[in-house]
């Protein structure tokens, strides 16, 4: 394998290498959830092995050998913590594999972001409701303002969908927030207030 | 001494983490990559497994990387278990790109240590932060990412060789 990567393009992802490489990463994946689950749950391998009948040192095996496991042993070990399992297909425009995998975690923190839908319409009604987030800013002083943030983690650009201002106030109606945001912008323009 | 930053071919920078080695010839103490390349296939693909973890910005998660507080708050270490041994890559951290980029991080990796518990050795990240502070170490780390600016994922290497930009927010 290692002779793969040195072999590799630069600009590819280790996991480019070979099926195995790819399957070591996506089930390292799989397992990382699963010892998460298992931490927050709590739930102690002794304990699971107990569910799965087998031997703790079985349990240990296999939640150190990615590259060995099983879709049966996916699905006995999620079952077992209580959690289910899916087979994600998803193009992501890299063909080539130049950054690897998506991580399953994404998969699923964007599934709760959703609204957590089991089915086509609970996706389509729960978009309906969290997709779309005005943001007014009212001027209270006339004065240059720099662009406000949303938050740290969000480019207010990425997801513009509308934009208008006055002499007033400025609004945009940014995609894929929860709740409506407004924001007030004091005399200095140093203070802002979310609300 | 002259110390040198390399990235590890196949491991790619995100949008605000990247990851590098520091290497120097005469420092027997820099082993960090030397150990990673002489690691079975299998601890390969694991460390650049827990590698990607990290550079894509996953919640700390102590059985693959933790850092430390106070005066050791730079440093890191990426660890794994084989046979009841205990392994650790350690590194600190740092912003490459403090003005144009402040949120970027790097961890850069010095070097490898074993044990057969997981008490950590102080005399180890006390050289760390000994290293980290050296101008030719903090000139040779910014020159590798001065030098990806544009690249966080997939950009041009200089180690490697040039490449597209591969920047998908430009696409």
């Amino acid at each position: 394998m290692e002779q793969a990567i040195q072999h590799l393009e630069p600009e590819h992802h280790w996991t480019a290498a070979s099926d195995d490489a790819f399957l070591h990463r996506i089930t390292f994946d799989f397992l990382t959830q699963l010892e998460k689950k298992m931490e927050s749950t709590p739930i102690s391998q002794a304990e699971l092995a107990e569910k799965l009948d087998v031997t703790e040192s079985a349990v240990s095996r296999v939640l150190n050998n990615p590259e060995n496991l099983t879709l049966r042993t996916i699905v006995r070990y999620a079952r077992a913590v209580g959690v289910k399992v899916g087979l994600v297909a998803y193009d992501d425009d890299d063909p080539e594999d130049f950054y690897g995998p998506v991580n399953s975690e994404i998969f699923s923190m964007c599934w709760q972001k959703a609204g957590r839908p089991h089915d086509y319409w609970e996706l389509a009604n729960n978009f309906q409701v969290i997709s779309v987030t005005t943001i007014s800013v009212h001027w209270i002083a006339t004065q240059q303002l720099s662009f406000p943030m949303v938050s740290n983690d969000l480019d207010p650009w990425g997801d513009v969908i509308s934009l208008s201002w006055s002499k007033a106030s400025f609004e945009f109606t940014y995609a894929e927030c929860e709740v409506p945001v407004s924001l007030l912008i004091d005399k200095t323009g140093s203070n802002a207030i979310y609300a | 001494m002259a110390y040198s930053a390399t990235l590890i071919r196949g491991v790619q920078s995100s949008l605000r983490r990247g990851l590098a080695f520091l290497e120097c010839q005469e420092d027997r103490f820099l082993d960090a990559r030397q150990v990673f390349d002489g690691l079975t296939d299998k601890w390969g693909e694991r460390l650049r497994s827990q590698f990607d973890y990290w550079l894509g910005g996953g919640a700390p998660f102590d059985k693959y990387f933790h850092g430390w507080q106070g005066e050791y708050k730079e440093c890191f270490a990426f660890k794994w278990k084989d046979a009841g041994t205990y392994h650790r890559l350690y590194g600190f951290l740092v912003n490459p790109r403090p003005e144009s980029d402040p949120r970027f991080r790097v961890c850069v990796l010095v070097c490898h240590d074993w044990k057969n518990d997981e008490s950590t050795d102080f005399t180890i990240l006390n050289k760390i932060n000994r290293l980290r502070a050296k101008e030719e170490v903090i000139q040779a780390v910014h020159k590798l990412f001065q030098a990806t600016e544009r690249g966080t994922r997939g950009a041009s290497n200089p180690t490697f060789g040039a490449g597209a930009s591969l920047d998908r927010r430009k696409r």
